[in-house]
């Protein structure tokens, strides 16, 4: 069994390569392009493009049903100071409002979270800076 | 801190949820992903 390890140290994708010509991708089997290199900068650049994130496999680890260390996800965290203007009671839909804190905290829009967030975060925000040092 | 109205020129669309309208005294760092 000496030949197939030959053969994995050589070409690593080989049998990812095999794996992608078995398949004819079409609805609902989406085929997914990848990148060998320069991870920190695609990751960089697809938070900049207000994408999730990034996820990256080890190239020569198998596929498994399960969880396993060779999988890994580097998520776009964003962070944005906000004026809070009004919550909703925990539980309802989100209908905070906030407002962009500028240096000048010139009043012109209100911003309504747009993705489900939560009023228990707001209500948690509104504590957190009520601990500021006043 | 509460008030009857938004303190901001316009308001949000409400959901028809009730909105608890507050002065605008505190500030919130909100770390988010999308």
């Amino acid at each position: 069994m000496v030949y197939p390890c030959v053969i994995k140290r050589c070409f690593p994708f080989l049998p990812f390569l095999l794996l992608r010509v078995q398949f004819d991708f079409g609805d609902p089997l989406r085929f997914t392009a990848h990148r060998n290199a320069n991870g920190e900068q695609l990751y960089r650049s697809a938070c900049r493009k207000g994408r999730e994130g990034l996820i990256a496999k080890r190239a020569d680890s198998p596929y498994l049903h399960s969880r396993s260390r060779h999988w890994l996800k580097f998520k776009c965290v964003n962070r944005q100071e906000l004026l809070i203007g009004g919550y909703t009671d925990p539980g309802a839909a989100a209908a905070a409002s906030a407002h962009y804190y500028s240096a000048t905290m010139r009043m012109t829009r209100c911003v309504t979270p747009a993705r489900s967030a939560p009023a228990s975060i707001v209500e948690h925000c509104s504590n957190w800076a009520r601990s500021w040092p006043q | 801190m509460t008030r009857d109205t938004c303190p901001y020129a316009e308001t949000p669309d409400a959901t028809g949820d009730e909105v608890h309208w507050v002065k605008p005294e505190l500030v919130a760092e909100i770390g988010f992903t999308e």
